[in-house]
């Protein structure tokens, strides 16, 4: 409980400086780091309550941003099951892997944001000329990624319980001599 | 039945968090049609992240304005602020002369528009932007106390910078001029060629208009026309940079440069007005029109 208030606390703290970081640089240098956010949360937390605080995150992105309500909210609950399917089979907690991950959930959030901006407002989102926003965007999210994954994590030991953070040793059964 | 719902919890929740974000995107689809107001728990947040934005964006305006802003200047830049306030006022009611002057030659229509468009506007600082590179909207820090309203227009100095969306009682969010679903109903000035200035999403806007000869060049000057009552007429929106032949015959497209410079925007004024369009969109009555959030031509 505390690692996923501790992580929506983060989440929300990472909107902020997104959202004020926003009005002194170009928008496309700004990584999307509630995006980031959610793929720690796919990392960090148990896959209920990963899905809730991503849930929870997205739904506060959706307040910040010209888009939808829900909107947000939706992408970052899919980005956190995705995050946990695809560290099955990869280990996202390895920087090139998460960098990989990150740029193609960039371009796949995008798509997402197109279909859905288009399914339920009736309007475009994106044309060739915010394709070059793209580009950059893909390359910025994919530096900050181990960045924002390491700063999750330290959120994560820091809120968990002294005694969880001891590493367990498995005493193996004493054999009988004879 | 209950070891079945633990073990396929995941899925369930994943479809009720796909489902109840569905519904909220459909009322959301029609909440902006009928009011921008927020409450309860989105207004909480917005309520809260303002204030932290101001003082989060304290330390960056000063190291990018440099300290001159603090030191001993106190009472110089609020008096610079005043100023800044009243020549905004003033460009627009000089434009408004303008205007009158082109369309009628007669200084009785300079007397009637003094009296329209003397218009009370509240400064704001905006205190952040849109996280998502998709969307073009500002946070400001003034909201439902301060008389700001959704459907109010938000201009600088410089020009249009949007209009307000929604609404809490200490903050609002603006979308702005360069967003994909912002469109304005705009003249040439010198021309008088009448079109529809739309946003990209990008720096640039594109103003789509009726050929009628060479009625629009690079370097001409484009502002609101006044029709579809959101902004008041004569506000600078931007200068034409390239105009482009489009396929169709009648209809060319031309880019136009926006008179403020987005990237850099840090205070505005909001308008405290509001058209009748939007005072119709924004009535919440439920009996609405028919009229979709933009400024179209009749």
């Amino acid at each position: 409980m505390r690692p996923a208030l501790g992580l929506l606390a983060f989440g929300i703290a990472a909107l902020v400086v997104q959202s004020v970081a926003a009005v002194h640089l170009p928008a496309a240098l700004v990584p999307n780091l509630s995006l980031l956010v959610a793929v720690t949360l796919g990392l960090h937390l148990e896959a209920a309550g990963g899905l809730v605080v991503a849930g929870a995150l997205g739904y506060a992105a959706d307040l910040f941003s010209g888009s939808l309500l829900g909107q947000h909210a939706l992408l970052r609950a899919l980005t956190c099951a995705g995050t946990r399917l695809a560290n099955r089979g990869l280990d996202l907690r390895r920087f090139l892997p998460l960098a990989v991950f990150a740029a193609l959930l960039t371009l796949s959030e995008a798509a997402a944001v197109g279909g859905l901006t288009q399914l339920f407002a009736g309007r475009a989102v994106f044309d060739r000329a915010l394709a070059a926003v793209l580009g950059q965007q893909v390359l910025v999210n994919a530096l900050a990624a181990p960045l924002v994954c390491a700063a999750a994590s330290r959120v994560v030991r820091w809120t968990l319980p002294e005694e969880s953070t001891r590493r367990s040793v498995r005493l193996a059964p004493r054999r009988p001599v004879i | 039945m209950r070891e079945l719902l633990i073990r396929l919890r995941v899925p369930i929740l994943l479809a009720a968090v796909v489902f109840a974000t569905g519904i909220t995107m459909l009322s959301d689809r029609r909440a902006r049609r009928e009011d921008g107001e927020r409450g309860g728990w989105s207004a909480l947040l917005l309520e809260i992240a303002v204030p932290v934005q101001k003082t989060l964006e304290l330390p960056l305006s000063v190291a990018r304005h440099g300290f001159s802003r603090y030191v001993g200047l106190v009472e110089l830049h609020d008096e610079n602020e005043r100023l800044a306030r009243r020549i905004a006022e003033l460009e627009e009611e000089n434009l408004q002369y303008r205007e009158a002057l082109v369309e009628s030659g007669h200084l009785q229509r300079i007397v009637e528009m003094r009296g329209e468009f003397e218009t009370p506007m509240r400064p704001a600082q905006v205190v952040g932007q849109d996280v998502s590179p998709w969307f073009r909207s500002v946070l400001l820090d003034r909201g439902r106390s301060r008389d700001v309203r959704s459907g109010m227009p938000v201009v600088t100095d410089r020009g249009v910078v949007g209009l307000v969306t929604a609404t809490t009682a200490h903050a609002a969010r603006a979308m702005l001029l360069l967003d994909r679903e912002s469109a304005i109903d705009a003249v040439v000035q010198r021309s008088r060629a009448r079109g529809i200035v739309r946003g990209t999403g990008t720096q640039e806007l594109e103003f789509v208009f009726v050929v009628r000869g060479d009625d629009v060049r690079e370097g001409d000057e484009v502002i609101t026309s006044g029709v579809g009552g959101v902004y008041p007429k004569g506000l600078r929106v931007g200068t034409v940079r390239a105009v482009e032949a489009g396929e169709e015959l009648l209809l060319h497209t031309a880019r136009v440069e926006p008179a403020v410079d987005f990237g850099r925007l840090e205070q505005v004024f909001v308008m405290l007005r509001r058209g009748p369009t939007m005072d119709l969109l924004y009535s919440g009555d439920g009996d609405l029109p028919a009229v979709a959030s933009v400024e179209e031509s009749p």
